[in-house]
């Protein structure tokens, strides 16, 4: 007959075991979700990319109905021209940024401005999604309006 | 007393399981909920995409609704350099036999994407499973474009609906 003080024994160590079985099993299952979390993640980081990138061709739209000739400062020499704003809600937390590239090199001759506009999720120090835009803008009079807009590609300008 | 103090240790450890894996089932669920609208979001934004590159709209007309989506744009494998080569080719780099159209409608319960190209032919592409789409165009320029789609989801119907700005007809 085993003693008393021994099966006791045997509840704790038993007990101690399942534990350990058990969160061996919880740890594996959360395990296995890790990718399908990284990859819904990184699907809303690129869908805020893509808004990112949609507000900076918007911005420079803004931009050039309100002046034709914008950039005001630069000689007509300087065909590209870039600019970076940084993007943040309103409580003030930074979402990201869009980098905008303007091409005015068929400006005068086929009356387009070439646009590239970069939306970048993410701090600087942890970009975490980017989605390009392209988009051709005619200047003609009476129909300041893109014509082509390309979303998803690869930087050209 | 180390009956009961293993017993506490079981039903803590339990406990702690069948809270996790209820938190585990739940994060699952929205998370395919996520990527169907997601999904959901993407043929959206592509049709945006389409709407806002269109340099004219054919289907639906001014004023009118239909179910589907007809347009004409530029061939996007057609680089700009491509488009104002001045050797055989006109300057314009926006001219009609660098168009292609593009075409969203339901086929077998799949929204689909068909474009076509002078040269090319027609390539389709399956973007989502919809049960109806309808798409609206207001009269006038500028005006505004109005995409609906329904997908059935077991016990439920969701609309999703998107208006985009037209600046051409």
């Amino acid at each position: 007959m085993i003693p008393l003080s021994r099966r006791r024994a045997f509840l704790i160590v038993f007990a101690l075991l399942l534990t350990v079985f058990i969160a061996v099993i919880a740890l594996a299952l959360l395990g296995l979700r890790k990718g399908g979390y990284a990859s819904s993640t990184a699907v809303v980081n690129s869908v805020q990319a893509r808004s990112l990138a949609r507000s900076g061709v918007a911005d420079i739209w803004i931009k050039l109905s309100k002046d034709p000739l914008f950039p005001g400062g630069a000689g007509d020499d300087q065909l590209r021209f870039s600019f970076r704003e940084d993007v943040r809600d309103i409580d003030d937390n930074y979402i990201g940024s869009y980098r905008v590239i303007m091409d005015r090199t068929d400006r005068l001759t086929h009356e387009v401005l070439r646009i590239e506009s970069t939306g970048i999720a993410g701090a600087l120090t942890d970009e975490s999604s980017q989605y390009t835009i392209y988009a051709e803008l005619s200047t003609v009079s009476g129909d300041f309006r893109f014509k082509v807009w390309q979303e998803g590609t690869n930087p050209r300008l | 007393m180390e009956g009961l103090f293993s017993l506490f240790i079981v039903f803590m450890v339990l406990g702690s399981l069948a809270h996790t894996l209820s938190q585990a089932a739940t994060v699952k669920k929205n998370t395919k909920n996520m990527d169907q609208a997601i999904e959901e979001f993407h043929a959206l934004f592509t049709m945006r995409a389409d709407v806002l590159a269109a340099l004219a709209i054919s289907s639906p007309s001014e004023g009118g609704t239909s179910s589907t989506l007809t347009l004409s744009k530029i061939n996007p494998m057609l680089s700009y350099s491509t488009r104002i080569d001045v050797l055989g080719d006109p300057l314009d780099p926006f001219e009609a036999a660098e168009q292609v159209t593009v075409e969203y409608r339901l086929e077998d319960g799949l929204l689909k994407r068909f474009q076509s190209a002078p040269s090319a032919g027609t390539t389709a592409e399956r973007l989502l499973t919809c049960e109806q789409m309808e798409v609206s165009l207001g009269a006038g320029v500028p005006s505004i474009l109005e995409i609906r789609l329904s997908f059935d989801r077991g016990r439920v119907v969701k609309q999703r609906s998107l208006k985009v700005a037209v600046n051409a007809l």
